[in-house]
Formats: structure tokens, sequence, C-alpha cells
């Protein structure tokens, strides 16, 4: 594909998740109530346009983009990146949800989400053992 | 390594969000912070991009004009690259055939790829494939690392040449043999004359044809076959050019076809090259002093000097006695013309081919204006009166016409 194409689809495919995060904001502004479950999906939807709009722009459009080299910017860049940020804005709710007095389950709440954001940077970033 | 700017974006927006977030006892804001913090947590965590080991190799190091070569790019990655991004530069004269010279690609760990490109070779000349440009980003394409590569690659490009059938002849031949025959008669095949018979004249000159229709002893006379020597004079003083090419681009196509011809007729050429530097080549003979006028000439290029240049600084190897001196020039530049003016009263025969510079100056008339272009036009012609003068044969050449024209018209007029 060339980059030029490759400009255009990302572009066209970052309307969709911008559509939805402005009209996400328009009905929370509205309403005046932000439902907090909500919070994730938007943060990611804007992650996901912001991330679509810089590959659109930084893209070489004089350069043929072999397709290996778009599925991973496609996972790796723009899927990988929103969904930690979608799961870090889950987290850190969650977090916050918790009662803040001390005892046993606020221990495991806490315990389990560093767990969780450990092993998500481990799975994600550690080193991968030669085959 | 540099950072990419969309990591500082997540880092600051993400700090601001978290800080506000807490300060302002917020939940949704300090989840908007860790949204933007986790990625760039994990970006920075990760490998860092490793740029793979490149290997460049061409097809042929050496192609005429017009001719096709294939530079083979080998990448060996040791770690695994999600997106690479080599953009091959390539010299103005070289030209990319079916594709383009940047290609990105991903690359596995341990995973080699030769990539294969196309090159056209427009026009004459020597080239470095010298600037491959290497760009690796890792996974989130948070972190790149960019390289430049050199490459010892040179593509030598020799221009085409042109077949010509006659050739201006020397005056005077070396007692070498060859395929040009000389003023004086002697032992050859070429025929010279009938004369009568003199005593001691060898029984197998005797023409017994002409003897019985004159009823005199007639002999045959004939003419040995000699070569000559042949020096060209290539001018790269000064040129007119437009951004395709030049009056020295040419020049050079030209040389490379006087060269082929005169060697073809087993005489001894040697070049001369008339620029910045005086640079020469001895006369010689054969396909090896063909190509080794071919490497000489690809280095050409016009040179931007004030420096009075003396014939008396060329040593008198490179231009034997009695030798055919011939010039490639656009007459642009008065030292060129001194120059073969002194080596006309110096006892060379000396003939120019004046390159035509005015398809290139199209424009010059419209911007010196129709005075001043008038102007140098009859300067232009006093130049070569001068020239004429000095007893110096000359001859114009449209470059967008064949060389041979031109040539046979020298050969017409020595």
């Amino acid at each position: 594909m060339s980059g030029r194409r490759l400009r255009r689809a990302t572009a066209a495919v970052a309307l969709a998740p911008a559509l939805g995060a402005v009209l996400g904001a328009l009905a929370a502004l509205q309403s005046g109530l932000l439902p907090s479950w909500s919070v994730p999906v938007l943060v990611a939807a804007a992650v996901l346009v912001y991330e679509l709009a810089d590959l659109a722009r930084s893209a070489p459009s004089s350069a043929v983009i072999e397709r290996p080299a778009i599925a991973a910017a496609a996972t790796g860049r723009v899927l990988v990146v929103a969904l930690l940020a979608a799961a870090a804005a889950a987290l850190a709710l969650l977090a916050a949800a918790v009662p803040a007095r001390h005892g046993l389950a606020t221990g495991l709440v806490g315990i389990a989400a560093a767990a969780l954001l450990f092993l998500a940077v481990y799975v994600l970033a550690a080193p991968r053992r030669p085959r | 390594m540099t950072l990419a700017r969309r990591a500082l974006v997540y880092f600051v927006v993400g700090a601001a969000g978290l800080l506000v977030g807490v300060a302002t006892s917020q939940p949704a804001l300090v989840a908007v912070g860790a949204a933007l913090l986790l990625p760039v947590l994990v970006g920075l965590a990760g490998r860092p991009p490793r740029l793979p080991e490149i290997t460049v190799a061409l097809s042929d190091g050496r192609v005429v004009e017009g001719g096709q070569v294939e530079l083979r790019l080998t990448l060996a990655a040791t770690d695994a690259c999600p997106w690479l991004d080599v953009d091959l530069g390539l010299p103005d004269r070289l030209d990319i055939v079916d594709g383009t010279a940047r290609r990105v690609l991903a690359l596995g760990e341990g995973e080699t790829r030769t990539l294969e490109f196309a090159i056209s070779c427009r026009s004459w000349g020597a080239f470095h494939i010298d600037s491959i440009r290497l760009v690796a980003r890792d996974r989130l394409h948070l972190r790149r690392v960019e390289e430049t590569v050199e490459s010892s690659a040179t593509l030598r490009v020799y221009p085409s040449v042109d077949r010509l059938r006659r050739l201006a002849r020397p005056r005077a031949t070396r007692p070498v043999s060859g395929s040009r025959p000389a003023a004086v008669a002697g032992e050859g095949i070429e025929f010279a004359e009938l004369r009568f018979a003199a005593p001691g004249e060898r029984a197998r000159r005797i023409n017994w044809r002409a003897t019985a229709a004159r009823g005199e002893l007639l002999v045959t006379a004939r003419l040995p076959e000699r070569s000559s020597d042949v020096v060209i004079f290539l001018d790269a003083l000064g040129a007119a050019s437009s951004r395709e090419a030049s009056t020295l681009d040419d020049a050079v196509r030209a040389a490379a076809s006087l060269t082929a011809a005169y060697l073809r007729g087993r005489d001894r050429v040697g070049l001369l090259r008339f620029g910045g530097d005086l640079e020469w080549i001895l006369p010689g003979t054969g396909l090896r002093q063909q190509y080794r006028i071919a490497d000489a000439v690809l280095e050409s290029e016009v040179a931007r000097t004030y420096r009075w240049r003396n014939t008396s600084l060329i040593p008198r190897r490179v231009l034997p006695p009695q030798s055919l001196i011939l010039a490639l020039t656009p007459l642009l530049d008065w030292r060129v013309t001194r120059a073969l003016v002194n080596l006309r009263r110096r006892g060379y025969e000396v003939s120019i081919i004046e390159v035509d510079p005015l398809p290139y100056l199209a424009d010059a008339e419209a911007t010196v204006g129709p005075a001043a272009w008038r102007t140098w036009l009859l300067e232009r012609d006093a130049v070569r009166t001068r020239l004429a003068a000095a007893g110096i044969a000359l001859s114009a050449w449209d470059p967008s016409q064949p060389i041979a024209a031109a040539v046979e018209r020298l050969a017409a007029s020595a």
C-alpha cells in the first residue's frame, strides 16, 4: 500500500471514534452527568483518534508501506495504546471506588491493581526470548 | 535514539491530569492521567528499537548510459523491527524504475530481507550510492532510531557511443601499422598510383594489365597502413547547461564516440582534460585505453576557476609530435581558445568540434537584452575567425544531432 493511501485510510478510520467521542462528550455535557463507566471509553476513543491522526500525518506519503508494517502499526501503536489507556482509566476508577478505609478488601484490591499493572507492563514490554 | 513527540504529549497531559485530579479529588481526571501515562510507561520499559545490519550490492558496477542495474539491500535484523523505513537517496541522474525509493517494512527477530531496486541510468557519471536512510521504531512508535548508511558501492555509467564512419584524418602517421593509409608510398595494400617501373623494381609490383594496355612497364605503387596519434582535448572550464544536461555532457559523449572510433582504427588516443586541473592520459591503443579514457571523463565536471592554465604545463609525452588534437569545446572560455591557438603555433594539428551552447541559452536573450546578446554572438564569430586564421579547422555541432555529421564536416574540411 502506498503511504498516501494509508494516510487517507487512516484519516477516514479516525472519523468514527472521533465522532463517537464528540457525541459522548456532548451527551455528558448536556445531561450534566458523566457516568464513571464512560470515562475509560471516552479516553480510549480520544487516544484512538489522536493515534490515527498522528499516523496519518507521519506516514511517509511517497513510500510503499508493506502490509505487515501496517498490521504492526495498527495493533501495536493504535489498538494496544488505546486498550492500555482504557485499562489504566478503568483501574484508576476502580481504585477510586474502593472505600477509603483500611481493611482486607482495600488491600486485596490494591494488590490486585498493582499486580495487573505489573502484568500489563511485563506482557507488553518484556524482551521476548529468541525462538 | 529520539523520543516521539507523542510520548512527550502523553507524559505532559497525563501528569497534569493526574496532579489536578489528585489535588481536586476528581477520579475522572486521575483516570485520564493514568490512561495517558501507562502507554508511555509501557513503551519506555520495552526494548529500544534497533536497526538491522545492511549490506549494499549492485548487480553490475559498470553500465552504459540508458541501461539498468539492480541494487540489492540486504537487511539482517537481530531484533524484531515492526516499522522500518528505508529511504534510498539516489543522485539526480539515476532513477528508480517501477517503484519508489522509499519502503516501509516490518522485520521479525532474526529475519533477513533483501530489497531490490531497479535503477535506470539516465546519464553518464560515476555515482556513489551514499545515502540510505534507515529509521526504525519500537512497537508503540514512541522511540525511533535513525541512521544514514554510507555505502562504498560505486556505479559507473559510461556515455553511449555513436558509430562514426568517417573521421578527421591526421596529416602525419607514425611508423606503426594501423588502418590509415600513410602519405608516403611503401609496402601496403592500399592503392596509391601507377608509375613507370624503375631499375631494381620488384617483379610482384608490376601491373601486367596496365603494362599490356600501355606497352610500357608500369608498376602499382601502394600506401602502407599506418596509425596516428590523436589527443582528445576536453574543455571542462566552461559549459552552458540546463537542469537536465549541459554542453559538458554532450562533449563527454562525443569524446567517448571519437575515442572508440579512433581506437577501432588502431590509432593511439590520449586525453587532455582542460579544467580546474590539467589532467591527461598518455596516448595508447586497445580496449583498455578506451576504458581508461572513459573512466577519466566520467569524473569530468565544470570547474569554476579563475586560474590561468598554461599549455606549457602539459608534458611533451601527452602531445606526441605531429599528433592531431581534437578539441571538444563550447568556446565559452577565452583561456581554452588561447590554449588551442598556442598548441597550433607549436606545430600541432588542431581541429575543434564546437559544442553549440545556444540550445541551452534559450532565455539568455531575454535576460541580457538583444544588444548584449548580439554583441556576444559577434564576439563568438570573432573567436571563430581568429581560430580559422590560426589554421584551426572548426565544425559546429548541434548536440540534438548525431556527432557523426559534425565529424564528417571536419573530415571534409581537413
